[in-house]
Order: structure tokens, then sequence, then C-alpha cells
């Protein structure tokens, strides 16, 4: 291992040194292993994407066992006012092992002790005790959550080990890849194959694009380790195992005051809207619940309770409207769930409309859903124009029997496969499996 | 002057993905060359966070980009529809392809130029992801390269100057968002969230606004009088460690992402026709209770 | 004043209001070397402003918006209007007047004009000016109240900005104007004191106006019409020619259009769709925007002293808001009492009495002869016999009478009535009853009438359209009107007076909806603001808490 970042190696012998030299502190000839995963915590507990990031790595690290017949190691790190706990529960949720480091002044992320706690940590630097489990330079991969704070981190700790990122990634693979970019192989002309490489593919251009992103050494300036933020909510977290057994390892650093010299003064929460986007189904009442207000919005409800992660929204009529809805579904008439220019603005899988006259307001708050159903007496409706299906019946008829149907079928389902529906028999019937746990 | 702010707004330009204005191909990837390149959105929250501070303390605001000499038609537009006193470009062949931590070295190069042949920099704001490359990296990693304070995710700012510290209120995603209040020195980064909001409480704040808008689109008619190019040279940088050959990363693939159809035809259903009901049905299934995500991929 | 007072922001003068009220004040304030702010709630000045869109030039008057805004006429008005005419309307005949004499009356110009074209360029006039002695003009600043410091007016206080303090206040924030109401020189009780005209701007360009309606040159038209279009309701409408478009609407009584329970854009409809404009509109109507203004009557609601403390009204903020049958002059009487006022304040600079300016300026209108054009004294003795029903009524059966026609549909009076139509003051006396509007003017139309032999091919946009056509930014979760009381009996006239409401039309403001409860059905008014085009009409007819939208928020005109 040689560091490239000495001082004499800053003038470049053109008589005057230039100013990017500074930044280059990649290795040659590195060695390094095993997925790091930032665990990022929020009020004294993981965020649900840092155990979704885990369950990932855990995936990815078996998975190259397989492939390559080594084993490498899923490490998660973090970083708080009391993380100890935090560790543990990492072990539990997939990693092998889990470095903390402990001060009071991290209780709230800080860019800058965040970031030379992190870089520390992957360099394998500080006391041998806390070092001895690893022998390497630097990790090989490396995850942070691409959340806001998530994302500043992953920038920073990777401009600091001098590698590279790819940002918000919903998917990742390892594989090989054989790449001629003359600036990789150190030739042109020539092709050269990279081994374990981490693929990393991401929304890009404005949601317009997949990429897939490598982060690959050059000749003489190895970018290790190769990084992504992953986009909350991508992967499935492991269940927790209290048996799985790993190694909890304290870091030990010295904190300069200096670092703190960003303060954090105040922290509020914010109120907690209703957030009606991210769900697979939404399921939106109009004004056709007119003749009985609350029992239409029962049915509206009963029919999002039967689907795994719905919503309901309503119309603007309905927000403006003198109903009176009685005490238990008042709150579902409130302004924070109308759907529409002035509402929220939601593109699920599945949209139902039930009652929706579709007011062109209420369309660009949903036209972008992949399937839309309408269920409407007037066939004159707006809502016609951009539904995929128009059920032509009252909504007070027509609800109760589709929930009926979405609760039966899911227990056909997973009960009583049929052979025209196989496939999708198998995957209901092992993820209902362990949603009877 | 005392108590003045000097600010650099970093600012890109994308391709613009307004309805109308970006061109695909047959295979749905993008055509750059059809595509009109405009200021980053983003970037426009920037500026105005900096129009902000040039209000309420006076002093100077510098926009500056990397890109080819056509991106100064981005800066021009950054002096235009918000304000900017002058303008930098870095421009350079050996810049082309730079990834985010080669942009953000080369940035860093041009700061520093800056404050040896301009004048010391007290805030350098900078937009919250680009439109194109959406990394949100750039910002971050040009602080790191300064070794400057920074604050990211910004919706509410004040600066003292005579102080030299800002005070910021910024915006924490999580499992419950969350807004901090934070306090740093000067000088100091400051990348805004989109969801900022200049605040104008003042008449006076609001009437030299009204004033140095109007300057500022003046000034933008005559633009190359306020722009100055730098290249590597000029930026004391080495081509062996920017651009391409200073990039970690490299884009390997690009797969268009199919989306929703605009066009509906809705197919009309009888509800007592249970054959017809069935077809409604079978979209519903795949999001029944019990099945999940994972399941759904699967069916797939 | 207090310290905290005192810590506020000073201007010497604060206008609120960036109409032509406001903008003569301000203008003339700069001129005398006022430091003045001008604060306007719409994004652009203008954004906010309907009026029917004719601006005159007396030649009585102590000011004209040309006297005080050089190339006014050139660049911020559409055409001059030199030809004027009446048609009394009954089914499908017509009996049309020349008015022209009448128009004329006092008038040095009159122009067509179109608000948002006309105020945006009085904004950049204002700004230039007021710029010179520190001041300037504001956008999306919307006023709420007035600032007191011991009871005593001493500034106003915004949504947008911190409280501001100032010598003098000039309220030119229009009809509904929140700082008269907040001083208590204005209400929102009456109906019979407002009228509501509701209008659209017809797309037409300016060869086919010239053609249809042989128009040669720079000059325009105007007409009027009256009579049996209506539904009996009392009111008229108008049809003026601008540069490029149309200005055609209807003003009516506000409290006959809440009797009647009419609904507004049914009217224009009714007007829009009769044969007499199928010659103009023919098969090719295209809307640019619909648009509604509530109008101060004048004569019953002219402010005699307005002003309070520091504060001035001006315009229809102080109801300044000249319409007596078939004449409609609004917007010169606001520049004259916003140059009055501005002067007043100068000529009382330094006076320790607060209020001295205010009552300079309410003895100026006096003395300039306006207040008797607003509310004249003729009106004033004939009205208290000519508005009693009973009158009305006897007058009613006589005009219907064999009798009555017969005097009226003979040659004689064919004539008499055209100089009675072209007198001044006998028109400033006509009593405001259904006689004067509707009948009247429907059985000229039938007894001088010519007969229109074809129908109209113009079918104007559903209500629907209409509004999905205006600009809105809506304030989401902060709604600008609150309905106080939900009973039919306090608000339901709104469902129908309001203009973008309607009783078979569940997408407006209004809506009225059967709720059940506990077995028995009850019809309640619902309120949805953001159609809103902030006429004002439902603070009136409803039981509302009814302010203007935040700075910027709500409707944006782009014609006005």
């Amino acid at each position: 291992m040689s560091d490239s970042n000495t001082d004499d190696e800053t003038d470049d012998g053109l008589g005057h040194p230039t100013r990017d030299k500074k930044h280059v502190r990649a290795l040659e000839d590195g060695h390094y292993e095993d997925i790091w995963v930032f665990c990022e915590t929020q009020r004294g507990e993981l965020l649900d994407v840092s155990l979704e990031m885990l369950g990932k790595a855990r995936e990815l690290m078996d998975q190259f066992a397989d492939d390559y017949g080594e084993e490498e190691r899923v490490v998660a790190f973090l970083m708080g006012d009391d993380c100890e706990g935090l560790a543990e529960e990492c072990i539990a949720r997939g990693a092998d092992v889990a470095v903390y480091h402990d001060d009071e002044r991290l209780e709230r992320f800080l860019h800058k002790p965040y970031t030379e706690i992190a870089a520390h940590m992957a360099r394998g630097e500080g006391s041998l005790e806390s070092t001895d489990w690893r022998e390497y330079d630097k990790p090989r991969y490396v995850l942070f959550p691409a959340t806001n704070n998530g994302r500043d981190l992953s920038a920073k700790v990777q401009a600091e080990l001098d590698s590279g990122l790819a940002s918000d990634c919903s998917d990742l693979f390892i594989e090989e890849n054989e790449v001629s970019n003359p600036v990789k192989t150190g030739e042109p002309g020539v092709k050269k194959t990279f081994e374990k490489v981490l693929h990393m593919k991401r929304p890009d251009f404005s949601g317009f694009e997949y990429s897939t992103i490598l982060c690959l050494d050059n000749p003489g300036r190895e970018f290790h380790p190769q990084g992504a933020s992953v986009i909350p909510g991508s992967f499935e977290p492991m269940e927790p195992d209290p048996e799985r057994e790993g190694l909890v390892v304290e870091h030990e650093m010295e904190l300069e005051d200096d670092w703190f010299r960003v303060e954090i003064t105040d922290a509020d929460r914010l109120e907690e809207g209703v957030d009606l986007t991210g769900h697979d189904v939404v399921v939106c009442l109009g004004r056709g619940i007119a003749d009985d207000p609350t029992g239409g919005m029962e049915l509206g409800l009963e029919l999002v309770d039967a689907f795994e992660d719905a919503a309901l929204g309503i119309t603007r009529g309905i927000v403006t409207s003198s109903y009176e809805f009685e005490g238990h579904v008042e709150a579902y008439a409130s302004e924070e769930r109308q759907i529409g220019e002035t509402g929220q603005v939601v593109a699920p899988d599945l949209y139902v409309a039930a009652g929706v006259s579709g007011a062109v307001q209420h369309k660009v708050g949903m036209d972008e859903s992949d399937t839309i159903v309408a269920i409407n007496t007037d066939t004159d409706a707006r809502i016609r124009d951009f539904s995929d299906y128009f059920v032509e019946g009252d909504l007070f008829e027509v609800l109760p029997r589709l929930t009926e149907a979405v609760k039966s079928d899911a227990a056909e389902i997973a009960l009583e496969p049929t052979p025209d529906a196989e496939a999708e028999v198998e995957a209901g019937a092992a993820v209902g499996g362990d949603e009877d746990d | 002057m005392e108590g003045t702010v000097r600010s650099i707004v970093l600012t890109k330009g994308v391709p613009d993905f307004s309805e109308g204005a970006v061109s695909f191909d047959e295979d749905g990837h993008l055509e750059r060359g059809k595509t009109p390149t405009v200021m980053n959105p983003n970037d426009e929250v920037a500026l105005r966070a900096a129009l902000q501070t040039r209000v309420r303390h006076g002093g100077h605001v510098s926009g500056m980009s990397m890109g080819p000499p056509g991106y100064g038609d981005v800066l021009r537009e950054a002096m235009e529809s918000v304000y900017t006193d002058d303008n930098y470009l870095l421009s350079d062949r050996e810049l082309a392809a730079s990834d985010t931590w080669a942009t953000a070295i080369t940035l860093s190069a041009g700061l520093e130029t800056y404050q040896a042949e301009v004048g010391d920099i007290d805030l350098v704001f900078a937009g919250f992801k680009t439109a194109d490359g959406e990394t949100g990296q750039t910002g971050p990693q040009t602080a790191w390269a300064m070794d400057w304070p920074i604050v990211t995710h910004v919706v509410a700012l004040e600066v003292d100057p005579d102080e030299r510290r800002l005070r910021a209120k910024r915006l924490v995603e999580g499992d419950v968002d969350e807004i901090e209040t934070v306090e740093a020195p000067l000088p100091c980064f400051v990348i805004t969230d989109p969801e900022f909001e200049p605040s104008y409480r003042q008449a006076s704040h609001r009437l030299t606004r009204k004033r140095l808008r109007e300057e500022t689109r003046e000034r933008a008619a005559d633009h190359d009088d306020h722009l100055t190019t730098w290249n590597h040279e000029d930026l004391n940088l080495d081509p062996d460690y920017i651009g391409l050959d200073g990039s970690p990363t490299i884009v390997s693939s690009v797969d268009p992402i199919p989306k929703a159809p605009s066009e509906r035809e809705a197919t009309m259903v009888d509800p007592t026709d249970a054959d017809a009901m069935d077809d409604v049905l079978e979209e519903l299934r795949p999001h029944a209770a019990g099945t999940s995500d994972h399941a759904t991929e699967a069916g797939d | 004043m207090t310290d905290e007072t005192d810590a506020y922001e000073h201007y010497e003068a604060v206008v609120v209001g960036g109409g032509p009220g406001g903008a003569a004040a301000a203008a003339r304030l700069a001129e005398h070397g006022v430091e003045t702010l001008v604060l306007e709630r719409g994004t652009e000045a203008g954004s906010k402003n309907v009026s029917g869109g004719l601006i005159y030039a007396e030649e009585s008057a102590p000011y004209t918006i040309d006297d005080l805004f050089e190339g006014f006429r050139e660049e911020a008005s559409e055409r001059p209007v030199t030809d004027y005419h009446i048609h009394n309307v009954a089914g499908d005949s017509v009996k049309s007047y020349e008015l022209t004499d009448l128009h004329e009356h006092d008038t040095d110009w009159c122009d067509a004009v179109l608000r948002r074209r006309m105020d945006s360029w009085l904004q950049r006039r204002v700004h230039e000016k007021t710029s010179e002695t520190g001041g300037g003009v504001l956008t999306g600043v919307r006023v709420n109240g007035l600032l007191r410091d011991g009871g005593e007016i001493v500034g106003v206080t915004c949504d947008e900005l911190e409280p501001i303090t100032a010598d003098l206040i000039v309220a030119a924030d229009g009809v509904n104007s929140e700082l008269a109401r907040d001083a208590g020189l204005m209400d929102w009780e009456e109906p019979d004191e407002w009228f509501q005209g509701v209008k659209a701007v017809v797309d037409m360009d300016r060869e086919t106006i010239d053609d249809r309606f042989g128009l040669e040159g720079e000059d325009g038209v105007a007409h009027l019409f009256s009579g049996d279009l209506f539904e009996g309701v009392r009111g008229g409408g108008f049809l003026y020619t601008n540069a490029d478009s149309l200005s055609i609407g209807t003003v009516f009584h506000l409290d006959s259009l809440v009797e009647e329970r009419a609904e507004p854009h049914e009217l224009l409809d009714a007007l829009l769709t009769h044969p007499l404009l199928a010659q103009w509109l023919r098969d090719d109507y295209v809307e640019r925007e619909y648009a509604a203004k509530l109008v101060p009557d004048s004569k019953k609601v002219v402010h005699p002293e307005p002003y309070r403390g520091r504060l001035v009204l001006v315009g229809d903020a102080a109801g300044q808001m000249q319409a007596q049958g078939p004449i409609i002059k609004g917007m010169n009487h606001a520049v004259t009492a916003g140059a009055l006022a501005a002067d007043a304040f100068v000529a009382e600079r330094g006076s320790a009495d607060p209020e001295a300016a205010g009552r300079r300026y309410a003895n100026w209108l006096e003395e300039s002869g306006t207040m008797d054009k607003l509310r004249p004294r003729r009106y004033e003795a004939v009205r208290a016999v000519g508005e009693d029903d009973r009158v009305t009524d006897a007058v009613e059966r006589v005009l219907d009478s064999r009798l009555g026609s017969l005097a009226i549909g003979n040659p004689i009076a064919d004539w008499a009535l055209k100089r009675a139509y072209n007198s001044p003051f006998l028109i400033s006396m006509l009593p405001d009853t259904r006689t004067g509007y509707v009948t009247l003017p429907t059985i000229v139309a039938e007894e001088h009438g010519r007969t229109l032999h074809w129908g109209s091919e113009v079918d104007p946009p559903s209500l629907e359209e209409r509004i999905g056509d205006l600009t809105y930014d809506t304030d989401v979760g902060n709604p600008h009107i609150e309905l106080r009381d939900q009973s039919a009996d306090s608000s339901g006239d709104a469902v129908r007076a309001c203009p973008v409401s309607a009783e078979s039309f569940g997408g407006g403001c209004y809506r009225s909806e059967e709720i059940k409860r506990n077995g028995t059905a009850e019809t309640v008014v619902s309120l949805d603001t953001q159609p809103c085009i902030e006429c004002g009409t439902c603070a009136i007819v409803a039981d509302t808490e009814w302010e203007h939208p935040r700075g910027g928020k709500g409707v944006e005109y782009r014609e006005g």
C-alpha cells in the first residue's frame, strides 16, 4: 500500500503545486473487504432505511459467498450519543460487525465530526483493540441512506476517502464488468474486466431514465469503497434474529472542538400531516357519498383495509361540503387528505375513484397513476375520460363487492392455490407466512 | 465595506425536462442535442437565497458554473431571472465528463482562484440536486474540498455579517421530519432546500429587491461584459486529475423508465356482469392484504 | 407615538391599492416630493381589477388621468369611444337610440380600457415617480387593517410585511375596502346600495371588429341594452369595442338580483345569445375571460366625509361610483379624488391636526362639484317618491295600459324619448325602479322597435368552463371567506347571486345541499373559496366573515 497524498507529491514537478493534488488520497494496490452500511438514527432509533440496507447488504454478501467462495462481512457503522444497543440491533438485523462511536455531542447529525469519524472508521484507524478484527485498508463497498443527512454524509465521506458514489439508488447487485474506457484500463483499445463490481441502478434525468453507475479504480488511483446511497423503501429489512452472532466494536477517536463549529440550537418535529403518496393503492371518495356520507366513508375505509398498502383520499368537494360525518370517520374528511391541484398529487399503482366526478383540478392530482378504476352512476362524469375502467354503478353497492372480492382473493391465494395463478400463489404464500409471525 | 456579504452561487446547466422542450429518441433515451440547456431549476432557489442576503446586507453576488462555453447562457439566465452582479465560467475541454468528485475539486479550485483574484467569499450557495444527475453530492463535496462548514437543506436563512455568523433553519428528513435551527461561522456553504422561501418583511427591503431585479435584468442584456471564463491553467489544475481522468465513477448503461400512459380509454363495466367485473378485480388482486411488494414483483 | 410604533418602518404616505385612485394619489404625492409607498395586493396592479370598461375625462373635472399620466391614452387604453347607442329590447323586437349627446356631455374624451393593461401601465409610471422620492410600488402585499396607537390611526398592518406607520394613509383598496370598514366608514349591510356587474371579454381581432361594427379609423363604439332581456331584474347590459376584443357585460341592482332569484351568468348569457348581438358575435364567439365586480351606488353610499384621522378614502372605497341609468362613471372620479387627497395632504403638511388633510380633501370634493355628480341633489328629491313601491306600481299600471303604450308609441313620444335619454338632467332624476330599467324600454321596443328575424349562434361557455379558464393561486388551507351561518335562510341567496355559483352547479363557491340529520332532511349552504373571484357579493347577501386573500393569492385577471 502506498498513500499518494504526501506533501512532496503535491508538487507535480511543473514548478507549481496544482489545486487538485491535495484531494488525492486514494491508494495504489490497496486491500479492500466487506460491505459497510451507515445506519442512520433518529431520536434514539434506527431509521427504517437503515434496516432495509442491512437486509440488502446481507443478501448481497450471502450471494457474494456463493459466487466467489469467500466470506466477506456486513459491517454496520453508526454514531450518536448512546448507540451500543442500536449496534446490537444491527447484528440482529443482518450485520456481522457493528462499529459505533458514542459522544454526547453526536446526538444529532453534524457534517464535520460525522464525516471525520466515518472516514476514520473506514480506514481502520484508532486503537489496536478497536481495529484488530479487520485486516484491510478500506471497505470494498459502502451504503448510505438517501435521506437528507445520509446523502450529505455519503458525499463527504466518499470525498474524504477519495472515491466515488452513486446516489439515490433503487437496485444493487454485484458482478463483473468488462470496460474499454482507457481512463480505467490504462491503455486505449484494451479491454479490462473488473471483478466484484457493485452495480448501482438509479433513476436519473428527472426520472426519465435508469442509469447503472460503476465506481472503478484508475490505474494508480483506486476508488474504494464503491459507494451508494439508497432510496428508503427500496429493499426489504431482514426479520430480526436475536440469536444472530456478531461483533460489536466501540470506536475510539479524539474529536476536535473545531469540528463542532456548526451548532444545532433547536430541533422541532414537523407536524405530521397525512401522506397519501408512496402507497400502492389509493382509494378516493367524491361527492357520490352524499346520500350517506358516514356510510360511504366506512365503505371506502373497508376497501383500504383489504389492501396491503393503501390510503384513503377525498376530493375537494368533500372537504368543502357540509356533510355531517359521525365522529369515527370525521377525521378522514379533512383537507389533509385532499387529492388534486390544491391537495396532494399521487401516482399509485392502482387508483380507485368512487363517486368522483373528475374535475380538472382533481385530474392533475392522480392521472399519473398506473391504473385508474372509476365507480360512478353518471356515465357523463368527466372522470370517464381519464379512467382505465369505468364501473357504471352505485358506490354503495360496488365498493362492498370489491372489498369482499379482494379479501377473499387474498385468502384464496394464500390457502388454496389454483393452477392458473401459480406464480402469484407461491410468492403470496411465502410472504403470507411471514406476515403470520 | 463593513457589514456587507460576498456570495457565490454555484449553478449548472441541465437539459430542459419540461414538456415540449425535452426530446427522446426511439429507444426512449434523452437526445441531448435536441433538448435545450437551461439553468438547473433548483439553482433558482439558491440564487434567491443569495439575493435575499444581498438585499438585506448589501455586498456582491457572483454566479459560478462549470461547463462548456455555451453554459455562459446558463449564467446569463441566472443573472436575468434572479440576480448576480457578475459571473464566472470554468470551461475547458479537460473538464469534460467530470463526475461529482472531479466537479467538486474543479469548483473548489474556482472558488480559490476567485478568492485570490477577486475577493474573500463569505457564503457559497448551491441548489439541492440537479435535474439531470440528481446526485445532491457536488455541494457537500465542494465544501469538503474547501474545508468550510456547510449547512444543507436550508429553508430559511439569516446572516449576521458583523458577527460573521449565520443562522439557518434546515429540513431533516427521516422517519419523522424535523426542522433544525443551526448556527455556523462564515465563510460557509449554504445548500438550499427546494422549500426555501426568502422572507422580506420590510417594505424597504422589497423596494431594494425590486430595484436590484431591474438592474440585473438590464445587466444581463450585456452579459458578455460581466462574464469571466477560466480554463484549467487559470485554475491551476492538472488535467490528469480532473474531468474524466479524475472521476471515480462511470455510467455503464442507461435504460428508459416506462411512463404511465397519458391517454386512457375507459373500459365500461357493468357491475352485474361477473366477467367484466373480473377484469377489474384482476387489477385489484395483486394488492390484496397478505401479498406484498415482493410478492407482486415475483408475480410479474 | 409610543416606542413600539416608533420601531416600525415609516413613510410619509402609504397608498393602499394600485387602481386609478391610488395611482392618481401616489403620482400627485410624488410630484409634491412626498415619500410615498404604494401597496397593491395583486401580483401586478390590474390583476384584481374589473370594470365595465369606459374611462371618462370630464371637462369640468379638476384632474383627468391623462393630466397626471402623459401618454395614458396612447399606451394604456384600448380605443376611444365616440359613438353611443342604447337598445330597448322586447323579445325579438328592438328599438335603438343614439345616445351620443349624453355621452359627450361634459366629456373631453372617453376611452374603452381593460384593467390589467391599464393598471399595470399605471403601476410602472407610479413606481417611476414614487421611486424618485424614496418610495415605490410593492405588489403582492395585502394591507389587512389599520395600525392604531392609543386609538389613533397611525399606519397599516399587512399580511406580508411588518406594520408601517405613515402621516397619510390613502385607502384606495376598492369596493370591498377593508380599511374603510376597519375605520367604520363603510358597511356591507344593504343589497340595495350595490350593483353587481358581470363581464365577458370576447376575443375579436381589430379588422373583424371594424368590419362588424362599421368602424373606421381609431374611434370605437359603445352599445347599451335594456328591456326584458333579463327576467325583470333591474339593470342593463353594455358592449364596448376594445383594440382586439369586446367587453360585454351586465349590471344589476343587487337587491333585485336577489329578489328575482336570478343567476348572474345566465343573465349575461341572455345578452350574449340575443339575436341583436348575433350580428356582431356571429358564429365565432371566443370568450377570453369572465369577471365580476360589485359597484357601489354612489347616490346611496358615497361618503360625504371620507376620512378619519390620517386616513382618507378614494374611489370605490369611498363609494365614489356614479351609476345612474346608462351612465357608469367611476374611474374618473377616483382619479379626481386621489389627486385632491394628495393635494390636500400637501396643503396641510405640518399641521398639528392629523385630520386636517382629510377635512380639506372632503371640502375640495364638494367645491370641485364632484360630490354633486356622485349624489345629485335632484335625485335626493325625486327618490323619496320615485322609489316608493306604490308609486312604481302606479306608473307601471299606466304604462301597461293601452293609454300608456299609445302615449309612448306615438312619433312625438319617440322624439321626446330620444331627447330624454340624452338629457343628463332627466337621467340624473331617473329613479332606480323597474320602470326605468325594464318596463319603459320594453314598451318602447314593442311600440317602436324593429323585429329581428334571425337567431343567435353564440354558445357561451358554461360556468365550469369559465372558472376553469381563470387563473388562480389558491391559498391552500387559508380560505379568505368564512361562512358564519350555513342556513339557507341566512346564506342561501349566495348560491344564486354569487357569479361563480349556481343552483344547478356544484363546482362553484356556494352550493346548497341536503343533509340528513336524525331522519330529517335540511338544506344548508356550503362554501369553497377556491373559485372565488373576489367580487364581494356574498359579503352582502350571505352571513360571512369576508376578507381579501393574502397578497398575490386568489384569482388573477388577465384582462380585467
